[in-house]
């Protein structure tokens, strides 16, 4: 009979503590996939606030020609608290132009991004159940609208173990506090170690990593230390454990040595900074934020998400009761370093391994949110755009469409829980047969939902 | 899927020619009833017919609730509500689940099955037409009778072991002289000598003080109580039993043991919505938990008043009692909150409550009987809405959300149905207030404002000439009274005061009020179908899981609070006492008789000693509920003196030590580590834990951006710590402390690398470490001294010699390798300090 995933962990954390490894309960080693990987790192690009997609990703011409028509009242919501006013349709803001290879059309927002999509897929037909960007954000990273549940990246890395032991498998770069806080990336039942380190762009990038003491003189407590557990294991029961707690300061000894380094973006060549749109010395542009994923992963980590919750959520893509106009200066701050981050791992050869993910919590609202010719656009769950690129992603394939004003979903729906069940399956993950038991039954990532949108596997 | 090369140009032909086609077809149907008939019994019937009626039968054993012909049952619809908006194609949701773009509904299911296009364009079609149907046709049959679920409710499984009334077992006679002096060992013998099971020797008693001060006030043994207790001549018994009351009377054991049963409440100082909104009475609550076990209130009465002590407050003498007793049903009020506004997730903040109960205190995941009948369990969700009903009649505080600021509903802390008025007036003028300050500036008030400015100057006019004034003042009483007199105040006395009569009542509220349960309304609730509260089943009287006796606890007058409290805590109940004395076996031994402590059901695991569980369990009841005469029974208990030695042959027979064979090591929990690391450097508060230094709610107020976020530092004990739910406290988030989402089953003991870095780098363990090397210097006599004092103070026993010329050694080598000569003894101690304070040894109990 094949072994559950559970099984499985139980029995690798207990052969490697029975054989005396020094290494930590099994749970940051590589584990066997369910399915063959496409891919073995994802970087998350998350865009917090909610872009609008039909100023994006999703040209609807319509809109520019019945601008400031109405289309009356929306008889029945598909989210609930949808307020009911008279819609008048809004332009887009920038015009759209394809991609020179594969025909994609995005907007002028995204110059740099436009020119790499031939390297994703595009989904048009994104939905989601809340209209809250703390439930919406919520949901976008764990599935659940409500109660907290295990974050993606704790689910991957409780399903995967990270190739480095003395990095974590599981990080998330984020300079400000997003919508929903920790709970983003929250290992919630999941054993700890699989929760997100938060990484902050700057001096003090990881809590506690700097020794107020000279190195040397840590290590001389760190062998005392070693000296001390290593006689109160021998005159025990030598349980596996002790052992595990006490590698737990190795690896701690290693990310002190380690995780400067590979945040450290002074190390790359001027030539990859400036392809990353970042300036030497600088320590948290996006693009360095980037370049920090990048090395990350070459580091072995296998989940990094950048966050991108500027100003503390008080001033990002959120357009509610705002100049939708205001995307231009969030669109500016990314475009040229995502851009540069694809260029920069297809020809470290590292794209077809790494699953970049570009995402946000929902879309925006095709018509004005405060009346008609008002510059503003409202939360919009019930469609908006994401994409794939890189490991075993259909380079240039777009799916989904919405209808003809970017409102709704018109054909092949892909919700938070599909999104989830795809980006597990590229990484070798069966979506329902990652469980874990808590609180007397299976919990999954994709509760009781999912479908894998194999169509975008190249 | 389209490759965009293709899709790109193809997009806006097709979609052209999409409605084209519905174009055409309507175009040669003009929408006269014999064409829409002839429409209907051409496309559109044998389409219902063939494609939906199999499984939208209308049948009781339908596999869904619509019933697919009849235009009413149509009409009517099913779970998710009217299947068909006639004359609105685009709004109706049997056009969402064929278009296939509905989230739970596509229908036909099977994806190779979808319709063709032509067909979903002809069912736009004749809906938009107005859904024609043949008055002689099918027949009017309505849709199927409602249940909780399709068929028959299922009590599957209720012969299962946990819902059956607890048995007398007399406690088997065994051979061994020593695992003959108490009960408890055996029941446990038998079941060693069952499987050929040997189990180990007694414990020293160095070890036996650590293991049990731990456990039962979550600090270790002063150097002076370890030798008061080795050289305590009474034989080990004795002394041991001598131990036990000596701990159990400390005021710290109500501190560690509230701090147990704050987890299973999963309690927290905040609200767990957006804007997390603080609540400053909370601690009340946890103070009231900790002080009953203190005085050993039994379990059942504990119980009572956390579920109904509101009620339970009107027979108390004493208004302090009838307080407490108030105060105590913070375990209902402290459910979590959702979102940004006080009505909309109430039915998460209900299942909340349900989950606690029901894992907490029942032991059952009642929570999955929320959306459908319970998968494994014989729970239905009209068992589920049963209990809902009664807590649906049951008032929640508020201190705000994001969407409106201000507190409402809290409880006066009085009994007295004139206090409760007097109190909800208080907030009913609040809430009011608020209201306007939160909509002053809205676009769809401007005119009335300005209208009622400007018929004030008029009348300001009028008076000064003398006109006539009645139509001006009917005018401006008009505008007073705009939206129901919602903002008079503001247009009589300006924005300024509103402001100031809202701060004003803040600051000198009625009363003393508290975060609690009060009564409602009573009424029994629909069930939620799919869990979805905005489409109702039948309804769902109030009353106990049927698998349970189903006793009723619908009462016209009350909640059913205390009808459900009552029932909870008859003698006889078969979870009540099992769970709770399975949960105390399980934080002594590291592992309950029941392993899944908070699941009896049947995805639980099955007891290893059931006949001990129930033998526990009928002694609990029969000593009148008491938990200290629980903890002194297993303390007792040979298993529990046990040694933790390491046996090849037990280990590999039962490496989980289910059978008992020797007692287990444990990590210490979060709040005992740090506090442990407190005491031992004498730097730990021992007085208890009051309020938390919160802004008062009129000066600051919270949302999704501006969430509340504070760490309060604290040199009292962890319980005390301020813990919120949206954000975890750096060091108890870090150490595997309690979840305070929601009911804690039993807290995990991880090691990480962050944990490592923290113990190495952090504020605070080098604080505790500087100030644990200064007092060690202080002690007189040489280094070796010194060594031996830090020893006793973190382990409880002498340094051997080794370990004093390791220590030694450490500190020469640290003072001969640093460069920095200024603190030098200081730090290099304070490194010995650290290293202690982070071992294993001080980490773990044996």
């Amino acid at each position: 009979m094949k072994q559950t995933r559970r099984e499985w962990m139980k029995t690798a954390a207990l052969g490697a503590g029975l054989a005396g490894l020094p290494r930590l309960a099994g749970a940051t080693q590589p584990a066997a996939p369910h399915v063959p990987p496409r891919a073995k790192h994802v970087i998350v690009l998350y865009m917090s606030g909610g872009y609008s997609h039909v100023d994006t990703f999703d040209p609807k011409p319509r809109l520019t020609r019945d601008h400031d028509q109405s289309i009356g009242v929306e008889e029945r919501a598909a989210v609930s608290g949808t307020p009911k006013i008279e819609r008048f349709l809004k332009a887009p803001l920038w015009d759209f132009k394809p991609n020179r290879h594969c025909g994609t059309e995005v907007s002028d927002l995204f110059p740099f991004i436009r020119e790499q999509m031939h390297e994703a897929a595009l989904i048009r037909s994104m939905h989601a159940d809340h209209r809250d960007h703390g439930e919406a954000t919520l949901q976008l990273h764990t599935g659940s609208t409500g109660f907290a549940m295990p974050s993606l990246g704790a689910w991957l890395s409780y399903g995967l173990g990270s190739f480095n032991p003395n990095l974590p498998s599981h990080v998330v770069i984020s300079e400000h506090r997003p919508y929903s806080g920790a709970q983003i990336w929250d290992s919630n039942f999941l054993p700890s170690v699989h929760g997100g380190v938060l990484v902050k762009p700057g001096n003090d990038p990881i809590p506690h990593l700097k020794s107020r003491a000279p190195k040397r003189l840590q290590d001389l407590e760190l062998g005392l230390l070693q000296s001390l557990n290593q006689r109160h294991l021998d005159r025990g029961d030598r349980d596996p454990q002790l052992a595990g707690r006490m590698s737990t300061f190795e690896t701690a000894r290693g990310l002190r040595d380690l995780a400067p380094r590979a945040l450290d973006i002074s190390l790359e060549s001027p030539a990859t900074l400036a392809l990353y749109g970042a300036k030497p010395g600088d320590r948290s542009s996006y693009g360095a934020q980037c370049l920090m994923a990048r090395r990350l992963i070459e580091h072995g980590v296998r989940f990094v998400e950048i966050i991108d919750a500027v100003g503390a959520c008080r001033d990002n893509w959120d357009a509610a009761h705002r100049d939708v106009g205001t995307h231009a200066k969030y669109a500016r701050r990314v475009d040229r370093p995502i851009a540069g981050l694809i260029q920069d791992l297809k020809s470290r050869g590292m794209l077809d391994e790494t699953l970049l993910v570009f995402c946000t919590e929902f879309g925006r609202s095709p018509w004005a949110q405060d009346g008609k010719g008002t510059k503003s656009r409202t939360h919009h769950p019930n469609a908006f755009s994401c994409w794939l690129a890189g490991g075993g992603v259909k380079g240039g394939a777009v799916y989904g469409k919405t209808d003809d004003i970017g409102n709704r979903v018109a054909e092949n729906p892909v919700h938070i829980h599909d999104f989830h069940a795809t980006i597990l399956h590229l990484m070798g993950l069966d979506h329902e047969r990652l469980t874990f038991r808590h609180a007397g039954r299976d919990f999954r990532l994709t509760d009781v939902h999912g479908r894998v949108v194999n169509e975008i596997f190249a | 899927m389209f490759n965009c090369r293709r899709n790109r140009p193809g997009a806006a032909h097709f979609r052209a020619a999409a409605s084209c086609l519905a174009f055409s077809i309507a175009s040669a149907n003009a929408a006269s009833g014999d064409s829409r008939a002839e429409f209907f019994e051409l496309y559109v019937r044998p389409l219902l017919v063939e494609q939906c009626a199999d499984c939208h039968s209308g049948k009781s054993k339908a596999k869904s609730r619509l019933f697919i012909l009849s235009r009413e049952a149509l009409l009517q619809g099913g779970d998710y509500g009217p299947a068909i908006l006639p004359g609105n194609s685009e709004g109706s949701l049997l056009m969402d689940a064929v278009r296939r773009i509905h989230k739970e509904l596509r229908m036909p299911p099977k994806e190779s099955a979808r319709l063709p296009k032509e067909q979903v364009a002809q069912l736009a079609k004749w809906i938009d037409d107005g859904a024609f149907w043949p008055t002689n046709g099918v027949s009017k049959v309505a849709a199927a009778p409602i249940s909780s679920e399709a068929g028959e409710p299922s009590l599957r499984g209720a012969d299962h072991w946990a819902f059956q009334p607890r048995r007398d077992f007399s406690p088997p006679v065994v051979a061994s002289q020593d695992w003959s002096r108490s009960e408890i060992d055996r029941f446990l013998a038998r079941a060693h000598a069952d499987r050929g099971i040997e189990p180990v020797g007694l414990v020293d008693r160095r070890t036996l003080i650590r293991r049990a001060t731990f456990d039962l006030i979550g600090l270790p043994p002063t150097p002076g109580e370890v030798d008061a207790f080795l050289q305590d001549r009474a034989d080990d018994e004795s002394a041991f039993a001598a131990l036990i009351d000596r701990l159990l009377a400390s005021p710290h054991y109500g501190e560690r043991w509230g701090r147990h049963w704050l987890d299973i409440a999963r309690y927290a100082d905040t609200q767990g919505d957006v804007g997390d909104f603080p609540i400053p009475t909370a601690y009340l609550y946890r103070n009231w938990v900790i002080d009953a076990l203190n005085r050993d209130m039994p379990y059942s009465e504990f119980l009572q008043r956390q579920i109904a002590g509101d009620i339970l407050a009107e027979k108390e003498s004493t208004p302090e009692a009838a307080r407490a007793s108030i105060i105590a049903t913070g375990f209902v009020a402290l459910s979590r909150r959702f979102g940004n506004s006080k009505a909309d997730d109430m039915h998460l903040t209900i299942e909340d409550t349900l989950d606690t109960l029901g894992r907490g205190v029942l032991g059952l995941t009642l929570r999955c009987a929320r959306c459908h009948d319970h998968k494994f369990d014989p729970l239905l969700a009209s068992d589920y809405y049963g209990l809902y009903g009664v807590f649906e009649s049951t008032r929640y505080p508020w201190m705000g959300m994001s969407n409106s600021k201000s507190p409402s509903d809290l409880s006066p802390g009085v009994v007295g149905r004139e206090h409760q008025e007097k109190g909800a007036a208080f907030f009913d003028l609040i809430t009011h207030y608020e209201y306007q300050l939160n909509n002053h500036f809205r676009p769809w008030l401007k005119p009335t404002l300005d209208a009622y400015r400007d018929v004030t100057r008029r009348l300001e006019e009028a008076k000064k000439t003398g006109a006539d004034v009645v139509a001006l003042k009917a005018e401006r009483e008009k505008h007073l009274k705009f939206k129901g007199g919602k903002f008079r105040e503001l247009m009589l006395h300006g924005l300024g005061w509103v402001k100031k009569e809202k701060q004003r009542l803040g600051e000198n509220p009625t009363y003393d009020f508290v975060f609690a349960a009060a009564e409602r309304k009573p009424a029994d609730t629909r069930v939620h179908l799919r869990g979805n509260p905005r489409v109702l089943g039948e309804v769902a009287p109030r009353r106990a899981p049927v698998v349970l006796g189903g006793d009723s606890f619908a009462n016209a007058k009350s909640s059913g609070r205390l009808e459900l409290a009552e029932w909870l805590t008859r003698d006889e109940h078969p979870l009540t006492a099992r769970v709770i004395v399975n949960r105390v076996w399980a934080l002594h031994f590291g592992r309950g008789l029941v392993a899944t402590v908070d699941n009896f059901g049947h995805q639980g695991e099955a007891p290893t000693h059931q006949e001990l569980l129930d033998w526990l369990a009928n002694e609990f009841v029969a000593d009148g509920w008491s938990l200290k005469r629980l903890h002194r029974r297993i303390m007792l208990s040979r298993a529990y003196r046990l040694a933790g030695d390491r046996v090849e042959s037990n280990l590999a027979a039962d490496p989980d030590n289910r059978w008992l064979w020797r007692f287990p090591r444990r990590r210490l929990e979060a709040e005992a580590i740090r506090d442990s690391m407190l005491f031992v450097a004498n730097r730990l508060d021992t007085r208890p834990g009051e309020a938390h230094p919160f802004k008062p709610w009129y000066v600051k107020k919270y949302s999704l951006n501006g969430p509340f976020h504070e760490d309060y530092p604290t040199l009292k004990r962890g319980v005390y710590v301020m813990t919120q739910r949206l954000f975890k406290h750096p060091f108890f988030g870090l150490f595997d402390g309690p979840d305070t989402s929601s009911s804690n089953a039993m807290r995990r003991s991880s090691s990480n690398p962050g944990q490592a870095l923290y113990l190495l780098n952090s504020e605070f363990v080098r604080t505790q470490s500087l100030v644990f090397a200064a007092e060690a210097l202080r002690q007189p006599g040489e280094d070796v001294d010194r060594i031996q004092w830090i020893w006793r103070r973190a382990y409880g026993r002498d340094a051997p010699k080794a370990e004093v010329e390791l220590a030694a050694g450490h500190i020469g080598t640290y003072m001969a390798t640093a460069e920095n000569r200024g603190h030098l003894q200081r730090e290099a101690w304070a490194s010995l300090a650290r290293a202690v304070l982070t071992s294993n040894e001080f980490f773990h109990v044996e």
